[in-house]
């Protein structure tokens, strides 16, 4: 009886010190997505092993109803520390978001944090502001379809709020803003959706392709015939001055229809009846991929060639650029004596040809049928195109 | 006699009893070196690669992982995948290693053939992927099939666009995956809750 229960005895012990050998050897294994422990901490070992890996790894918690995400780059890591990961989210009483790290130290490297939001966001970018203070941190990046999520980099702990920002969509006949040099300002054509830099100018040595608003002094016309372009607006580029790299791809929106014929059929060819769309839309608007340095009127060529839209046009000399004859076999005086193709770029119909036109990140480019020299879509006091 | 009886009946039961529980020891013994006796639930993950520079101009992959799969066969599967378009683009997908039964191919596995369309995705900044089984599960996915290190259902190939900037994060968010069984009501799917999603996100970092 005695000799058993020893065994038994033995045999529990041998047990209980394997299971803590093992326990005690057994390596960290790195998984792609980890959950924060309730204290938060997440220890040295780790971080080491994700250094020395070089991984990139997601450590996520929740906090109330919100889930917290931090991805950390193992190249980042310096020295790796117990580090206290939790976060803790709350909205204030003004319904903006509030959250506080919960480190006392520095974390030693940059992650990202990624707040999942339950709802949709109602706003297109934010910015994390330091608890008190009114001068910005960062920016957020916010996506997300029916949830939404908040991306920063987090580069000082403490207490933060969120204030979201709804970018408001920027009319094209908006007038350009103000500017009191009487020098033609450069811009980055190619910051997202066209819209960043706000106007404000970079150096003009800076040679990076940039196109060149107008400051609305330019007095007669350029050797080509062109009118002085409005202020605001880009200047017109060369053909034989564009520089086309296809390392670097952009987009903008583009469109080709024809609706205005449906008002003034009485006038159309009889011949052309067959080929024109019942709705007027001969390409409905799409967003396309653009090479740094093209023209509207290239990436035109483009798009007809890729979904097999007729397209026909002859080089102008006098205007240094393509002259679009017709597209979809509908050609110009098909629907009358002041009919023809023009196109607008954010809503302004460009005054020179459409292979002076440089493409900008986030263009909108639409190429219309007129039946009145424009009057009847809003450009009648455009040159064409 | 009835004296050596019961001695030999309390030894029997001391030895069952003993047994008992040194398999008790070594189930708990497992249970803690494997890290619990039930498989991870299912979840799909769009791999967050190392911080990129906006020099990179060459395309890059990442992958969409499978972590594990109920027990069942799942003859259709299908992700939407939302992205930035103005920042990056979509050049299409490769195999993955995450297979398929096929009775036509001598291992008795295939990979499966997903459907997505590039330019569309371009455009919507939204890349559906699908894959359906026309027969009616002859070719599905199941757990049995899962090798241990074989978690890639595809490979996403991407470019970054010029308008990319240091500092951009560029989300990939995974949005409503579905592995859908014969059986419907056996499928797992994110928006149900039976199928954890995981997204990725690019980073872009100093150059250099």
């Amino acid at each position: 009886m005695k000799r058993f229960i020893k065994i038994f005895v033995i045999c529990i012990l041998c047990m209980a010190a394997c299971c803590s050998c093992s326990l005690n050897t057994k390596p960290i294994s790195l998984e792609s997505s980890m959950e924060i422990p309730e204290d938060g901490i997440i220890s040295a070992e780790i971080f080491k092993k994700l250094k020395e890996e070089n991984k990139v790894i997601t450590f996520y918690g929740i906090s109330g109803d919100m889930k917290y995400e931090w991805t950390v780059f193992g190249e980042d890591i310096q020295e790796p520390k117990d580090t206290n990961l939790k976060v803790e989210v709350e909205k204030d009483k003004e319904n903006r978001l509030v959250f506080r790290l919960c480190s006392e130290e520095e974390l030693g490297f940059m992650p990202v944090l990624s707040l999942y939001s339950a709802h949709l966001w109602e706003a297109d970018s934010a910015v994390v502001y330091r608890k008190g203070e009114k001068e910005p941190l960062c920016s957020v990046s916010v996506t997300g379809n029916k949830t939404s999520v908040l991306n920063f980099s987090v580069t000082q702990i403490g207490e933060f709020d969120i204030k979201g920002e709804k970018t408001e969509v920027l009319e094209a006949e908006t007038t350009a803003p103000e500017k009191d040099t009487q020098q033609a300002v450069e811009t980055d054509p190619y910051l997202s959706d066209g819209k960043a830099n706000d106007g404000q100018a970079l150096s003009n040595e800076k040679d990076d392709g940039g196109r060149v608003l107008s400051d609305g002094k330019q007095e007669g016309q350029d050797q080509y015939k062109t009118d002085p372009v409005p202020e605001g607006k880009p200047l017109p580029v060369e053909p034989e001055n564009q520089d086309v790299d296809e390392e670097q791809t952009y987009t903008c929106t583009f469109s080709i229809e024809c609706s205005t014929i449906l008002n003034n059929l009485e006038d159309l060819n009889e011949d052309k009846l067959d080929v024109l769309p019942t709705d007027g839309v001969i390409l409905s608007e799409r967003t396309v991929t653009f090479y740094e340095g093209e023209s509207v009127y290239d990436v035109l060529k483009r798009i007809c060639q890729e979904n097999d839209i007729h397209m026909e046009s002859s080089w102008t000399p006098m205007y240094n650029s393509a002259y679009v004859e017709g597209i979809h076999n509908l050609y110009e005086f098909d629907c009358g004596s002041g009919s023809g193709w023009m196109y607008r770029v954010n809503g302004w119909y460009p005054n020179y040809g459409c292979s002076r036109y440089q493409l900008a990140q986030g263009d909108k480019v639409e190429w219309r049928y007129t039946c009145d020299l424009g009057a009847d879509i809003g450009g009648g006091y455009s040159v064409g195109s | 006699m009835n004296t050596q009886g019961k001695k030999n009946k309390k030894k029997r039961n001391m030895v069952i009893g003993a047994g008992v529980l040194v398999l008790i020891a070594v189930l708990i013994f497992l249970y803690l070196h494997r890290g619990g006796f039930l498989p991870s639930a299912p979840a799909v993950t769009v791999e967050t690669p190392g911080k990129m520079s906006v020099a990179q101009a060459d395309p890059f992959s990442l992958e969409l992982q499978l972590s594990s799969l109920k027990e069942n066969y799942y003859p259709a599967a299908s992700f939407s995948i939302r992205f930035d378009p103005a920042k990056l683009e979509f050049l299409g997908i490769d195999e993955g290693n995450v297979v398929i039964s096929s009775a036509e191919s001598s291992s008795g596995t295939a990979l499966p053939e997903w459907n997505v369309n590039v330019e569309n995705s371009n455009e919507t900044g939204v890349i559906n992927i699908m894959y359906l089984d026309m027969t009616g599960g002859k070719y599905a996915f199941s757990r049995e099939l899962l090798a241990e290190k074989d978690n890639v259902l595809l490979l996403l190939n991407f470019r970054l666009r010029g308008s990319v900037r240091e500092g951009d994060i560029l989300e990939l968010n995974l949005e409503d995956a579905v592995f859908a069984a014969v059986d419907e009501t056996k499928s797992l799917a994110s928006n149900a809750g039976t199928l954890k999603t995981i997204n990725g996100r690019i980073v872009i970092g100093e150059d250099k």
